[in-house]
C-alpha cells in the first residue's frame, strides 16, 4: 500500500469533516427501551469516559449483569476498564489540581497520587492526611519508552518524572507505585527529607506549587475548600464569627470606611486566615516546594518558624493578627456555616496542613463535595448544592459506609436515574 | 488527485457553514446568503436532539484512546505526532459550546491517522481475516465498489464506532459522500485503486469525527 501524502490527508479531512457534520444531522434520537446492549456499552463508555467497540470483552459481563438487574456490579465491572483510571480519575483530579482548573494540566503528582487511591481503594480521607505518595514504577514502564526518574530532579525539583508518563503508551493504572512517606527538598543539603508535615495531595508539589506560590498562603485554604468542599470562597463568608486571626496586611478601613470591612472584608477572612497558619511554613520556589521545618540554616540548624509572607505588610494594619507558629482556628462553624460544613471531631487545637487535612476529610461536606467530583466526573454533567442536596447527602452517607471507596463511589453514582437520564 | 476547489460545491459549503454556526456557535444570526432554509431543514432539530440528550464533547485524550479502543490501531508515531500537535485545540471542559471549527479539523485529522493506519492494517491482511474492510478490495478502482459492498462496510464501520447499524438517512449521506467523491476524481486517476484507499479513508474519517462518536 503507497503510504498516503499529508497533502491527501488534509483533503480527506475537509471531506470527512464535511461528512461528519452532515452525519450529525442525522443524530438518532435516544432509544426509549431499555436496550441490554445499548445500556452495557453506555455504562462502560461512561465510567471509562472513551468509546468502546461493540465487541469490548467487558460487556459480555455488564450486560449479564444489567439483565439480572444488577447494575451496581455491572458498574463494577466497567470500572475494571483501564480507561476509567486513565481517563475518567485522572481527569477529575487533573482539573482539582491546579489554579487553572483544567483538563488540559500536565500530568503531576497529584493526579497520580488521587489515581492510585483510588485503584488500590484506599479510604479518601487519605487523600487529605496520608503520608504517601504515588511515582511510576520504571520496571513496568513499557520498554523504549523513557520516564525520568531521578528523585531530586525530576519529582521534587520539577514535574519531570509525571509529563514523561502522559505518553499514551504508558499504562498508568499499571506503572503507579505507592511509596510510603513523603519526601521534599531538603535544598542547603540538596537532599530528599521525609515531610514532616505531611497531607496527602494537599502537600503535594502540583498543588502546593499552584497555591502557596508567592501571596500569603491564604490560596491553599481557599482551594482547600473550593476543591474538596465544592464551596468556592463567596459561600463561606461569615462576618459574624472573631476577627481576631486576620492578618496585618488587611486594611480595617478600605477607602476610609471600617463599614465595608464589616459587612464584606472580614466575611472571607474570618475563615481563610483562621485556617491559614496550617499553611505557615510551606512555599513554593525556585521549582521545589520546601517546609520551614527541614530546612537549614549556614549552621546546620533548622530554620524553624513561619514564612515571611505570612506576616508582610505589616503597617497596613498593625494591630492585625501575627503569625509566629502552623497553629490555626477554624472559623468556618459560625451560623453561617456549621451546617453547611457538617464538622466531626476534635477541631482545637489545629497545627499544620494534616490537622487541616484531617477537620476538611472528617466533615460531611466532604463526602458530599466527592459525590458532586464523581457525579461530574462520571456523568459529566453538573450538580449543584441547590438543586440535588438530598441526592448528594445520600450518596454521601453511603460513600462514608463503604470506608470512603472512591471505586464504589462511581459504581453508585454512575448508574443513578440523575445520571443516566 | 482530490482537490478542495472541486469540494467546494454550495450544497457543502451551506451546510458546513450552518451546521457549525448553528451546531456549535451558537449563533442563530442571519448570515447572508446561508441564512434562509438552513435553520428549517433539521439543524434546529439536531439542536434540540443535543440540548434534550446531555451531550459532552471528549477531550484530546478521551478521542485519542476511544479511536485507538474502537479501531484496534496501535499509537503509532504518526498518530502520537498529529495527537500533540492537534490537542490543545481540543476541549477543556467537556462542553460543547467550546466546540470550534478549529477542533473539528483537528478531530478528524487524528481520525483520519487512525484510518490510514486502519486500511494499511487491513489490506495486509487476506481478505477474509479483515474485521472492517472485508468487503472492500484495494487492488481495484473506486467504481468496482458496488453500493451493496459499501453499504456492508458502513454496517460494520457503524458497529464498531458507533456500537450500532446507521440510519437509512446516514447511509443516504455516506453514498451521496460517495457519489461525490467519485465525481471529484480528476480525468486520468478514475481508474487507480489508491482512490479506493482514499474514499474509505474519508468515509472512515467522516464517522470518527461525526458527532455520534465524539460524544458522550
Amino acid at each position: 500500500m503507497k503510504t498516503v501524502t499529508l497533502k491527501v490527508l488534509l483533503n480527506v479531512s475537509f471531506l470527512s469533516v464535511t461528512l461528519s457534520l452532515m452525519l450529525s444531522l442525522a443524530l438518532p434520537s435516544s432509544a426509549s427501551a431499555v436496550d441490554a446492549d445499548r445500556e452495557a456499552k453506555r455504562l462502560l463508555e461512561r465510567i471509562s469516559g472513551t468509546k468502546v467497540p461493540a465487541s469490548h470483552p467487558l460487556l459480555p459481563r455488564i450486560k449479564s449483569n444489567i439483565n439480572a438487574n444488577k447494575w451496581y456490579e455491572a458498574a463494577g465491572v466497567a470500572t475494571e476498564h483501564p480507561d476509567f483510571l486513565n481517563v475518567t480519575v485522572k481527569q477529575m483530579a487533573l482539573k482539582m489540581s491546579t489554579r487553572e482548573e483544567t483538563i488540559q494540566t500536565a500530568f503531576n503528582d497529584f493526579a497520580a497520587t488521587f489515581i492510585g487511591v483510588v485503584r488500590d481503594d484506599r479510604d479518601a480521607r487519605t487523600l487529605l492526611t496520608g503520608n504517601f505518595q504515588y511515582i511510576a514504577d520504571v520496571n513496568k514502564v513499557p520498554t523504549g519508552i523513557m520516564v525520568r526518574s531521578e528523585y531530586n530532579d525530576h519529582i521534587v525539583k520539577s514535574n519531570t518524572h509525571f509529563s514523561d508518563l502522559e505518553n499514551l503508551n504508558i499504562p498508568l493504572n499499571e506503572v503507579l507505585k505507592p511509596i510510603d512517606g513523603q519526601l521534599i527538598l531538603q535544598s542547603r543539603t540538596n537532599t530528599v527529607v521525609y515531610n514532616p508535615d505531611p497531607a496527602g495531595l494537599l502537600t503535594s508539589r502540583a498543588f502546593i506549587s499552584s497555591h502557596a506560590v508567592a501571596g500569603t498562603n491564604r490560596r491553599p485554604v481557599e482551594f482547600t475548600f473550593r476543591q474538596f468542599m465544592c464551596s468556592p470562597i463567596d459561600d463561606w463568608a461569615d462576618t459574624t464569627v472573631s476577627d481576631s486571626r486576620i492578618g496585618r496586611d488587611i486594611d480595617r478601613y478600605p477607602g476610609g470606611d471600617h463599614t465595608k470591612f464589616q459587612v464584606s472584608c472580614k466575611g472571607c477572612h474570618t475563615v481563610m486566615d483562621g485556617f491559614r497558619g496550617a499553611f505557615s511554613k510551606w512555599n513554593f520556589s525556585n521549582d521545589f516546594i520546601s517546609n520551614r521545618d527541614v530546612q537549614l540554616n549556614t549552621n546546620g540548624t533548622i530554620v524553624g518558624g513561619v514564612e515571611g509572607k505570612l506576616n508582610a505588610n505589616t503597617g497596613v494594619f498593625p494591630n492585625g493578627y501575627v503569625t509566629t507558629d502552623n497553629s490555626f482556628v477554624n472559623n468556618a462553624r459560625g451560623p453561617a456555616n456549621e451546617a453547611k460544613f457538617g464538622w466531626r471531631g476534635n477541631l482545637d487545637p489545629g497545627y499544620g496542613v494534616k490537622d487541616f487535612g484531617q477537620q476538611i476529610a472528617n466533615s460531611s461536606r466532604f463526602s458530599e463535595c466527592m459525590v458532586k467530583r464523581v457525579f461530574d466526573s462520571a456523568c459529566r454533567k453538573d450538580i449543584s448544592f441547590e438543586d440535588k442536596s438530598s441526592f448528594l447527602k445520600y450518596y454521601a452517607r453511603r460513600f462514608e459506609d463503604t470506608g470512603y471507596s472512591l471505586k464504589r463511589l462511581y459504581q453508585m453514582v454512575a448508574v443513578t436515574e440523575e445520571c443516566v437520564k | 488527485m482530490i482537490t478542495i476547489k472541486k469540494l467546494k460545491k454550495p450544497m457543502f459549503v451551506i451546510i458546513v457553514c450552518s451546521a457549525t454556526m448553528t451546531l456549535f456557535m451558537n449563533c442563530q444570526g442571519s448570515i447572508d446568503g446561508f441564512s434562509s432554509g438552513s435553520d428549517s431543514n433539521g439543524l434546529t432539530t439536531i439542536q434540540s436532539k443535543i440540548e434534550n440528550q446531555n451531550y459532552t464533547i471528549q477531550s484530546s485524550d478521551q478521542l485519542v484512546r476511544s479511536m485507538a479502543s474502537v479501531t484496534g490501531v496501535d499509537y503509532a508515531s504518526t498518530i502520537i505526532n498529529e495527537y500533540n500537535a492537534r490537542k490543545a485545540l481540543m476541549t477543556n471542559d467537556y462542553s460543547l459550546e467550546s466546540v470550534t471549527a478549529p477542533m473539528l479539523v483537528s478531530i478528524a485529522n487524528l481520525g483520519s491517522q487512525f484510518c490510514n493506519e486502519l486500511i494499511r492494517k487491513e489490506v495486509a491482511l487476506t481478505t477474509a481475516n479483515r474485521i472492517f474492510f472485508n468487503q472492500i478490495d484495494f487492488t481495484k478502482a473506486v467504481s468496482t465498489v458496488t453500493d451493496a459492498q459499501f453499504n456492508q462496510t458502513l454496517d460494520i464501520l457503524g458497529q464498531n464506532f458507533w456500537g450500532r447499524n446507521l440510519t437509512a438517512e446516514e447511509k443516504s449521506i455516506l453514498n451521496q459522500g460517495k457519489l461525490e467523491f467519485i465525481n471529484a476524481i480528476p480525468t486520468g486517476s478514475s481508474t487507480s485503486a489508491a482512490q479506493t484507499q482514499y474514499l474509505i479513508l474519508s468515509t472512515c474519517t467522516g464517522m470518527l469525527a461525526a458527532l455520534e462518536f465524539i460524544t458522550l
